[in-house]
């Protein structure tokens, strides 16, 4: 099927009426999301997952997607109102944009960051449509031995561009794969890690173990967190940027939109590592760098536009090849087995309805976002005075009726609650809980590949590094590997000098 | 004395995974050719036991970064453990008192943990949210626990 006529039947699925409420649905809870502090887009996708039950599997990706790149725009509006980012991905636009906001230029800076969102997003759904195929027909004579060492591939360099310890989220990864094959054995059926207890032979939930993780545990990091929010007081006027801001603009929005698309494809990349390098490459590039810092608009333009692309180009080995390349993505793989889909390279063949329509859904949802982020801006601005001490019992009421509603059982709330407690915890002690759930995800896909390699080669190890893609993964995992120590080893030396 | 909680993660990660690695093999490690149900457990719990004590390890000779100091009872800020604590009480009167009522307490408790004292506000919000959600949900078919209040 030729992209045109794809791109046509996607728009005919996702302008359903009840297609089109839950995109809107999906990109106005991300731009809350986005705004509010204290939640988070993987929060929200887990705790609306159970809600996503009851409707097609269009509808509930459309709405899930549209929470995940409608937080990147809403979280732009805390980072330049407030200098307090809604979501990690906008740290780095505190940086200029609350500058520009204190000298008068809060629309400009807010409306830049709009354009940039969508016009990224835009680009990036260009790059999605193009790329997709082409990886999606190398993938499709993937065998096990491939996919193994993809995934492996795909979770070290999620680790080696962990934002804390690479050892801690080492860990976190194996905890992650160790937890997912708890429950019946697929291959021989018998139950493993149960303990006898029968409400394990179907393996932890993962919607309970993702509120946990990210609803729960953000929220107990919020609560002793009593700082006042200043929201600056000026006239939100002007949200058009000037030629001017345009002129200075349109460089890093396109510098944005290309960087923050490769590394959204990447596995480990993300929005967060595209936000900053792309602030780091405009500041490099700028023929006035000290303005960097002050209020400089290409410092807003940038990471916003590379963010937005970065959430968008994250589908490409989701779809492509089943591999989810982050944490959302993993959520979303999640909710696409939920719904009996499988993402990979067959998901364009068999199910182009929902392959088109994600893809037209973005479109859509970036168009509504412009129109939600700019004139509404008042209605985002009267949100951010709610206090916490209001969110925060709501925040936990959502968690329970979403996790109580997955079978009706209050089981599924203790596990939420101990996962709460866990990721609290791991939080606090400088462990990151994205590598766990992404590698809970990913277990049972690698141990099926791993299992049926093993078999396919009659036991023999060799099968993983006869196979030139395979091979090349394993070569670059296991570089990865060797500069993480390399580096540690280094750096030890160096301090050891110094002392001496 | 201070416990320290880096090294108490670390000593139970290397307990899970003598634990794990202990399990997968009475699970079964089947053969090369024909992996059993213990094999791919038996490997994430060698790799993370020798993960785990590479890190013990390291935080004890690496004299240049102080081990996280968290001593274990500060972690727990009053406002957390009454938090966690009525969530626990929660839980396990959930089923048995039913939502409404359960939550209702349970709500008038956090909005009262997060500071708001005027009693009035304090039951006039939680019992209107809890029955906002219990219609709300429950027209979306979510069954929530009637408990006592089963008829």
């Amino acid at each position: 099927m030729d992209v045109l006529n794809g791109l046509i039947a996607g728009f005919q699925t996702v302008f359903q009426i009840s297609n089109l409420f839950y995109c809107f649905l999906g990109v106005l809870i991300g731009t809350l999301i986005g705004v509010l502090p204290g939640i988070g887009p993987s929060g929200a996708m887990s705790i609306l997952l159970p809600a996503t039950f009851g409707m097609t599997p269009v509808s509930a990706i459309v709405m899930l997607a549209g929470i995940y790149y409608g937080s990147m725009y809403g979280g732009s509006t805390t980072s330049i109102l407030v200098n307090i980012p809604g979501e990690a991905a906008s740290v780095v636009t505190c940086l200029d944009g609350y500058h520009m906001a204190r000298h008068g230029r809060a629309g400009p800076a807010l409306g830049i960051a709009a354009f940039g969102s969508f016009i990224g997003g835009t680009l990036s759904i260009l790059g999605l449509m193009f790329l997709v195929f082409p990886l999606a027909e190398a993938a499709i004579k993937f065998a096990p031995p491939e996919y193994f060492s993809l995934i492996c591939m795909s979770m070290t360099l999620l680790i080696y561009l962990a934002s804390k310890s690479v050892g801690k989220a080492f860990i976190m990864m194996l905890l992650g794969l160790i937890l997912g094959t708890v429950g019946m054995d697929l291959v021989s059926g018998s139950p493993r890690f149960c303990f006898g207890y029968p409400r394990l032979y179907d393996g932890i939930g993962i919607i309970p173990m993702a509120m946990g993780l990210f609803g729960i545990s953000e929220v107990l990091m919020n609560l002793d967190d009593n700082g006042g929010r200043v929201i600056i007081k000026t006239k939100i006027k002007n949200l058009l940027p000037t030629m001017d801001d345009w002129k200075k603009s349109i460089v890093p929005i396109t510098r944005g939109s290309i960087l923050g698309f490769l590394l959204g494809v990447i596995p480990g990349g993300g929005t967060i590592i595209a936000s900053f390098l792309s602030y780091s490459v405009e500041k490099r590039f700028s023929k006035n760098p000290s303005a960097f810092g002050n209020g400089a608009i290409e410092g807003v333009a940038g990471p916003e536009t590379a963010n937005n692309a970065a959430s968008t180009g994250a589908f490409v080995p989701l779809l492509a090849l089943g591999i989810p390349s982050n944490v959302i993505m993993a959520l979303l793989l999640g909710a696409l087995i939920i719904h009996g889909i499988r993402p990979g390279p067959t998901l364009i063949t068999q199910h182009q309805d929902v392959f088109w329509g994600i893809i037209a859904s973005m479109y859509l949802g970036n168009i509504m976002l412009l129109i939600l982020n700019l004139p509404l801006i008042g209605i985002w601005v009267k949100i951010l005075k709610i206090p916490y001490s209001i969110l925060m019992p709501l925040i936990i009421l959502f968690c329970i009726i979403g996790a109580y509603s997955i079978n009706n059982s209050v089981w599924d709330i203790i596990v939420m609650f101990g996962f709460g407690i866990i990721g609290y915890i791991l939080i606090l002690s400088d462990y990151e809980p994205a590598p766990m759930i992404l590698a809970f995800i990913l277990s049972p896909m690698i141990e099926g590949a791993f299992r049926q390699s093993l078999i396919m080669s009659d036991g023999k190890f060799s099968i993983f590094i006869q196979r030139p893609i395979s091979a090349t993964a394993l070569v670059i995992t296991a570089l990865l590997f060797f500069s993480t120590g390399f580096s540690y080893y280094r750096k030890t030396k160096i301090k050891i000098a110094a002392e001496v | 004395m201070k416990l320290n909680i880096e090294r108490i993660l670390y000593l139970i990660w290397i307990s899970l995974s003598i634990f794990v690695i202990v399990s997968s093999y009475k699970y079964g490690l089947g053969t090369l050719n024909i992996p059993g149900p213990g094999l791919t457990p038996f490997i994430f719990g060698l790799f993370l036991l020798l993960a785990s004590l590479v890190l013990i390890i390291r935080s004890f000779l690496d004299r240049f970064k102080k081990p996280g100091n968290y001593e274990m009872l500060k972690i727990f800020s009053l406002r957390t453990t009454l938090v966690l604590t009525s969530f626990f009480i929660y839980v396990l009167l959930l089923n048995k008192f039913g939502f409404l009522i359960t939550t209702c307490f349970f709500l008038m408790f956090l909005f009262r943990t997060m500071g708001i004292m005027k009693w009035s506000k304090l039951i006039f919000s939680s019992v209107l949210i809890v029955l906002s959600a219990y219609f709300i949900f429950g027209s979306l078919g979510v069954r929530l626990p009637a408990g006592i209040l089963k008829w």
